[in-house]
């Protein structure tokens, strides 16, 4: 890379600051938006008269936290704001599901993995103030009452039932808004004083109906407090500088405080600007929205007009840039996902996840790389630390030396950025919303397609310009609505469900429809029936809750801040709850792809085939196992078999050597649930768009789980994202690669995250061994070197269909040191699925199943 | 006609341009102590013991019809009574036993090697033909490399030049790239040493070298193999015949001694290179004037030492 973080003795003090901050929890979110329900609300209600509409009363709650929360600038920081009142600290949001973390509330600075630091009194407030509040109208409960308002006598099943059995999916939309990518450049070009006017302008227009008109006061409402935030930023920064001693820092701040004078009610000049203003929107979003998934976009495009500017007119340097950038990724950094105990295991590493999109295509299908996207894969390489999530987008055409440079980053930083494929993205995002029944592509009316679902057909010029959102999830940004993270589902237990005739042995319950008994299941064609029974019936449950929960929040939780910045809402006057983005969609996303696939090619060759595959031992010259014999061995942990365990670990087909038989099902594992996921629409009128990522939900399900016919034993993590079963793909990155690209691609509208470890990559096209290497056997890398040619992997992956790839490089030496001695690699940072964290910062199941994962040599 | 294959390695990054998928075919007629792929030297297929990987099902036993199984110190074996029928390797589940060796078919080879086909592409990647000395399967090689060729697909053959020059001749129009070992100068302790004449090696290069037009379609390697050939007088020797000779670069090798733990998996007596001193791994701690010499040797003969990187002496 082209520059070190030496270069940079202030990014160098902030970086460390931060990574060895303490995680505390904030209470001020919470205080302020409970105060204003209980205190200020009521007031105003009788003070006008009337009800407040949802819509303005979440309005006027964000203003009442925006106008109190406390404002703190810290040493060194060129960008400021934080999300929360401590430097590293998590958000409170007692009307969503942090009401989880109640009873924890004594334990959570002492409990061992992600221990957050809370005062004595800030417990006393929640247990007294705060959480009594929500008992009785958060969005969870409020979903319940709706669900048994409607229910239908079709469906016999309440979706919450077994949401509550925790081991079939999540919904996470019971956590609040996340997962989306607004438009950002709006607020930063126009400002909010713009955003004002314009709402006024519309309210005059909308006169007398009075909910469109509500739905501007509560735009104009939020305007406000933003504007009052950043203005109670500069009087901080004013503040500071009149008590500033050194004359270096007390110009910064005074510049700071004109910035924040000026942004984000007026539209950003410079670079400068133009970062302070997105970092200003980022806050408000967070106080809104819960942070998991809210995505910058693609930042290389909308803040390069700035840096191109000020560097033409001569007020930036590229170094300058740089350094505004790092301050910039280390402030992203500033807030930590608040989770309950058991959050760790499912969303380890406790990330928000902020992924800010590079390269790509631009609208018109020509490059987009400019100079910013480089200066972000330096900032990335030489800060290593986990925010934002750096996405990187290659297309045929991306030039050579920008594949070089990622694939150094990724080097550098031991695994950023991940990598997506535009030529195969581009359509596929074109394929998230619903042609309407009257569009060209159409004409006829398509069965199954619900009322709602006519959205026309996406221009081409949108599709090129998604953004990557969450942890892998493509959508326009901007104008897409899509809650692309809305639910997970555990694609394993519907498996459970199969063998077991609906029965689910971990809970002693008949959870899912009879498919019958496996034990008389004559072919593998009825097992895969009985499988696909299982999903559609946990994809129904999936549906009926989050549209029930999307009700839920239309009711009592409108978004007007992420409205005034989604394409859409504004023009039609509605909360974008309501469904008034330009796209609508929500995602689902499966887990336990390769170990379902694999259990499945097990037993289809074992019990049904019984074909490739060595006699059955000298158990008599059977090549086959029956299914008995399976069923038991998995019921007991193969405690009893180890010989079927052997066999199935060592000699059936897996997935991810590029082995048409193993793959097939894999293919199938996913065709039946992109199949059951995308025949519905949801609750504004979208479609719902399947894929495959899995935070660390592998872990946190695989810990509950018991064993499973492809030789996984009971309580081990399963295998993330797309990624093969660690250890399985043995025929090296190639096949591996391979086998993932043969998945029916065009059907994943909600992507996947493929997983790939390296030990280390050595070397790059100047760098090759010395002598004294060469002769200590450490010499490798000659000739053109490994990074050019991972990004020649990556390339012909991509060539063949692959949609995302992301590297991990550690080896597993390394990582077992991380284990014993964390305060040595406190910034070492990996791939989860989707997202990084810092390895240290994982609980000991989550670590374990990264240095599980199957460690590619580069073989010289 | 079939050719034995005991491991078809994909993503290789040393092995020529590119990325690369290597074949390494079985059988090789010279016995280097330091060999990297000790199961790679017996030229009929061998089955190979994982001992840690045994789970004591006992299923070899049974199945064995020679009573060749043994269950006594880590081995599982007795090499002098097993006829390599492999019938313990069908039933052993847990890859324990595993047969190191299979036939292909060129068609068949073809097939695996085409699979990375998209990676060659990016990458101007190919196939390379390693062993054992690939050449001692000639015909099976010429077939593979022609089919190869007709596909597009680059070809290199690392060899020890061990071999008649007929078969070289053989395969000089099919394969693009010879990577060609270097390894003793002196007659003497070469046959000592491998067990093989180097006159057959240096002719063959010579030869080689003089009928490729194209020069860059060889190159030389010469293993550093401290005692051995990493010795002043021994690259010296080789520098001058490729100054003679006209070549104008070498690869030099890192010496690894992964082979060590292989030997133990086809039951070769671990004897040589602990006895040979080879353990006496040369300590460098920085660029050491005492291998300065190295760079100074191929330096005066007019040689570049590809890949090396420069450091300074600090
Ligand atoms: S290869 Fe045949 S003879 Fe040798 S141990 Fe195995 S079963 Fe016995
Ligand atoms: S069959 Fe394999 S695992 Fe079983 S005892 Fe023999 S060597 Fe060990």
């Amino acid at each position: 890379m082209k520059y070190s973080i030496k270069d940079f003795p202030r990014l160098e003090r902030l970086r460390k600051t931060m990574l060895e901050a303490d995680r505390a929890v904030c209470v001020e979110r919470a205080r302020y938006y409970t105060e204003y329900y209980t205190e200020v609300l009521p007031e105003e209600e009788k003070a006008e008269g009337r009800n407040i509409p949802p819509v303005l009363r979440q309005a006027r709650a964000f203003r009442h936290i925006m106008t109190n929360r406390s404002v703190k600038i810290f040493p060194d920081e060129l960008i400021v704001g934080s999300t929360t009142s401590k430097l590293l600290g998590g958000l409170i949001f007692p009307e969503f599901l942090h009401l989880a973390v109640w009873p924890e509330l004594n334990t959570i600075s002492k409990r061992k993995d992600n221990p957050f630091i809370i005062e004595q009194r800030e417990i006393d407030e929640l247990n007294d103030v705060i959480f009594p509040r929500w008992m009785e109208t958060n969005v969870l409960q409020r979903a319940k009452e709706i669900w048994e308002g409607t229910e239908k006598s079709e469906v016999k099943v309440n979706p919450f039932n077994i949401l509550e059995k925790f081991s079939f999916y999540l919904l996470s939309k019971a956590n609040g808004i996340s997962h989306i990518a607004p438009h950002y450049a709006k607020g930063i070009e126009q400002g909010f004083g713009y955003i004002i006017d314009e709402a006024e302008k519309k309210r005059q227009e909308a006169r007398g109906k009075r909910e469109t008109e509500d739905f501007y006061l509560a735009i104009k409402t939020i305007a406000d407090g933003i504007i009052a935030f950043a203005n109670r930023y500069s009087d901080e920064a004013l503040r500071l500088s009149e008590k500033e001693k050194e004359s270096k820092r007390k110009f910064e701040l005074i510049k700071i405080a004109d910035i924040c004078k000026r942004i984000p009610a007026r539209p950003a000049r410079t670079f400068h600007e133009a970062l302070q203003s997105l970092w200003f929107i980022q806050i408000a979003l967070h106080q809104e929205n819960y942070d998991m998934g809210i995505s910058f976009g693609r930042g290389d495009q909308y803040l390069y007009p700035y840096y191109k500017r000020d560097v033409e007119i001569g007020i930036l340097k590229e170094k300058d840039a740089l350094e505004l950038l790092g301050c910039f990724w280390v402030k992203s950094t500033d807030h930590v996902a608040f989770t309950p105990s058991t959050g760790s295991l499912f969303f380890g590493g406790t990330p928000s996840n902020q992924p800010m999109t590079i390269g790509g295509v631009d609208k018109n299908g020509k490059d987009a790389t400019n100079e910013l996207t480089y200066l972000m894969l330096e900032a990335s390489a030489m800060l290593g630390v986990r925010e934002p999530n750096l996405s990187a987008r290659i297309h045929r055409d991306s030039p050579q030396e920008y594949l070089l440079k990622v694939a150094e980053a990724i080097k550098e930083s031991h695994g950023t950025p991940a990598v997506y494929n535009d030529d195969y993205i581009i359509p596929i995002v074109k394929n998230t919303i619903r042609p309407s029944k009257s569009s060209p592509q159409h004409p006829e009316p398509v069965e199954g397609w619900g009322e709602g679902g006519g959205e026309g057909v996406m221009p081409i010029e949108d599709a090129r310009d998604y953004a990557v959102i969450g942890c892998v999830e493509a959508n326009v940004h901007g104008k897409t609505f899509g809650m692309t993270g809305a639910a997970l589902v555990n694609m394993v237990s519907a498996l459970d469900l199969a063998l077991n005739d609906g029965y689910y042995p971990r809970r002693m319950e008949q959870v899912g429809p009879h498919t019958g008994d496996p034990r008389k299941f004559k072919s593998m064609d009825e097992l895969r029936e009985a499988y696909r029974i299982q999903i559609e019936f946990l994809i129904m449950n999936v549906v009926n809750g989050n549209n029930t929960l999307g009700k839920a929040h239309q009711e009592l939780t409108p978004t007007p801040f992420l409205s005034s910045l989604i394409d859409g809402a504004m023009e039609k006057g509605m909360d974008v709850t309501m469904g008034s983005a330009v796209y609508n969609s929500s995602g689902v996303t499966g887990m336990g792809l390769s170990d379902v696939a694999d259990s499945l090619t097990a037993i289809q060759y074992l019990v049904f085939e019984g074909i490739d595959l060595p006699p059955y031992g000298s158990k008599g010259g059977n090549n086959k196992v029956t299914m008995e014999e399976m069923l038991s061995a998995v019921e007991d942990d193969f405690k009893n078999n180890p010989v079927l365990h052997a066999i199935i670990i060592n000699k059936a087909p897996k997935y991810g050597n590029n082995n048409p038989k193993a793959d097939a099902n894999a293919k199938f594992v996913a065709d039946v649930f992109c199949k059951a996921v995308s025949q519905y629409d949801n609750y504004r009128g979208g479609k719902y768009n399947p894929g495959f990522w899995t935070m660390t939900t592998h872990v946190g399900w695989g810990k509950l789980g018991g064993a499973l016919p492809n030789g996984r034993k009971a309580n081990q993590y399963y295998a993330s994202g797309v990624t093969p079963a660690g250890g399985m793909d043995r025929e090296g990155p190639t096949s591996s690669l391979l086998s993932a690209a043969n998945l029916t691609t065009e059907d994943i509208t909600n992507i996947y995250a493929f997983n790939q470890r390296f030990g280390v990559i050595t070397g790059n096209g100047s760098n090759n061994p010395s002598l004294p290497e060469l002769v200590e056997g450490r010499g490798e890398g000659r000739g053109e070197g490994d990074i050019k040619k991972l990004s020649q992997l990556i390339r012909a992956y991509f060539n063949e269909g692959g949609l995302q790839v992301q590297f991990t490089v550690a080896d597993a030496a390394m990582l077992r040191d991380a284990q014993k001695n964390p305060e040595k690699h406190r910034g070492l940072i990996v791939r989860i699925s989707g997202y990084t964290a810092y390895f240290v910062d994982l609980n000991q199941d989550c670590q374990s199943e990264i240095i599980a994962r199957t460690e590619h040599r580069i073989i010289e | 006609m079939k050719g034995l294959i005991y491991e078809i390695q994909r993503y290789c990054v040393d092995d020529g341009p590119g990325i690369r998928t290597v074949v390494f075919l079985k059988g090789c007629p010279l016995r280097c102590p330091w060999c990297h792929n000790p199961e790679s030297q017996d030229c009929r297929q061998e089955i190979g013991v994982y001992i840690n990987r045994c789970i004591n099902c006992m299923e070899c036993y049974e199945a064995c019809p020679r009573d060749a199984i043994v269950f006594n110190n880590g081995e599982r074996i007795d090499r002098e009574a097993c006829d390599r029928c492999g019938l313990c390797v069908d039933v052993c589940p847990s890859r324990c036993l595993v047969r190191i060796g299979r036939h292909y078919e060129p068609d068949e080879l073809l097939f695996e090697i085409l699979k990375d086909l998209p990676f060659y592409k990016t990458s101007n990647g190919g196939v390379t033909f390693s062993g054992g000395e690939p050449i001692y399967q000639s015909e099976f090689l010429r077939e593979a490399l022609s089919l190869c060729k007709r596909k597009g697909i680059h070809t290199a053959v690392e060899t020890s030049g061990y071999a008649p020059w007929e078969k070289f001749e053989n395969i000089i129009e099919d394969a693009d790239l010879f990577l060609y070992d270097l390894k003793i100068w002196d007659a003497k302790l070469h046959k000592e040493v491998t067990g093989g004449d180097n006159r057959i090696v240096k002719e063959n290069f010579i030869n080689l070298f003089l009928s490729l037009r194209d020069k860059s379609r060889i190159i030389p390697r010469i293993p550093l193999i401290p005692n051995w050939t990493l010795t002043k007088s021994n690259l010296e020797g080789w520098a001058k015949f490729l100054n003679e000779l006209g070549c104008r670069e070498v690869h030099l090798l890192p010496f690894h001694d992964m082979g060590e733990s292989k030997k133990a998996v086809v039951g070769i007596e671990t004897a040589s290179l602990k006895r040979m001193a080879l353990k006496e791994r040369p300590k460098l701690r920085a660029y050491s004037t005492e291998y300065s010499y190295i760079s100074e040797i191929f330096d005066t003969n007019g040689i570049s030492v590809k890949g090396l990187r420069e450091v300074s002496p600090t």
